[in-house]
């Protein structure tokens, strides 16, 4: 009696020599093993049913995209949506902390120059 | 779609490889007619929807043409595209926003033969429901799976493309068959 693992490897091509004879003269004499085998060469088929076919001008197309110089990667229109959030995050991220350092660091020195002090004396040089 | 490469398939393959490298993009083009087909199927059995199938591959090919010097040509350049193609679809499914499932019945094409119109019905109503529980399969069964049936690859080649074992590539793709014959199993039962 051979388990559904064992025919699979028959049916890959996977059993050793030996192994695979020995099963051809079971399934020879086997009308059970034959309706199992033929149940799992359909499961089989189905799995290999219904691939797409490339368009015809698929090749000469990629190829187009590789001569038209830096490659920007292939995004679904989610993710390039996601991507230019992130970078709108980020530069306002920037933004912050640019306003945040001139706040801190140099608007300090302006409130507290005399009026008449020029640029050195602002910036405290 | 059996991928069992000839010698001379090879010695081209090796020399479109040296051009691709050279940046020449007729070179990638003769890959990509070489290596559609497979790559449609290996990425179709991973992704699952028909729609998203040209994009990921477009992807893949233009991988190849920038990252040419990846392949150190210590393995056969087939099983780097698959790995390549592999971890495309991989990745695509990851991040997708999951869109409605394409229409089953544009796949639903099984080579007919001389069976009558019940047998025929028959063979697309499996057809159909395998490809529905393929659908509910995790990855790492599926690319097993992709690999196997539609790549025709040996165990020991989809360990390769797979980074894994012999003896996992045979478990996972024991147990992915186990369920869809499980499914296939319960529904008939069912009807």
């Amino acid at each position: 009696m051979y388990d559904d693992r064992t025919i699979w490897r028959h049916l890959d091509g996977e059993l050793p020599e030996g192994e695979a004879r020995a099963f051809e003269d079971a399934l020879a004499k086997d009308p059970a093993l034959a309706r199992r085998i033929a149940e799992l060469r359909e499961v089989s088929a189905a799995v290999r049913g219904g691939v797409p076919k490339p368009p015809p001008d698929f090749a000469a197309k990629v190829a187009a995209r590789a001569m038209a110089g830096p490659i920007a990667p292939v995004l679904p229109l989610d993710e390039a949506r996601r991507f230019l959030q992130r970078v709108v995050v980020a530069a306002a991220i920037l933004a912050a902390a640019g306003v945040a350092y001139l706040v801190v660091k140099i608007l300090p020195s302006v409130l507290d120059a005399p009026l008449w002090a020029g640029p050195d004396n602002i910036l405290g040089k | 779609m059996l991928l069992k490469m000839s010698g001379k398939a090879r010695t081209d393959d090796t020399d479109l490889v040296r051009r691709i490298r050279a940046g020449d993009a007729e070179a990638l083009r003769l890959v990509v007619e070489r290596y559609q087909e497979r790559i449609f199927a290996l990425i179709h059995g991973i992704v699952r929807d028909a729609h998203e199938v040209e994009d990921v591959a477009q992807e893949v090919f233009l991988k190849v043409f920038t990252r040419i010097e990846a392949f150190d040509g210590r393995s056969q350049f087939f099983t780097w595209l698959y790995r390549v193609a592999v971890n495309a679809a991989k990745d695509h499914v990851k991040k997708r926003v999951r869109r409605p499932a394409a229409p089953l019945e544009e796949a639903d094409a099984l080579p007919g033969g001389a069976e009558g119109p019940d047998a025929g019905a028959a063979r697309g109503e499996t057809a159909r429901l395998v490809r529905a529980a393929i659908d509910e399969l995790p990855v790492r069964y599926r690319e097993v799976l992709a690999l196997r049936e539609l790549e025709g690859l040996s165990y020991d080649e989809v360990a390769q493309v797979l980074g894994i074992s012999i003896g996992t590539v045979e478990s996972r793709l024991h147990r992915a068959r186990a369920r869809l014959k499980r499914k296939l199993t319960k529904a008939r039962e069912a009807s």
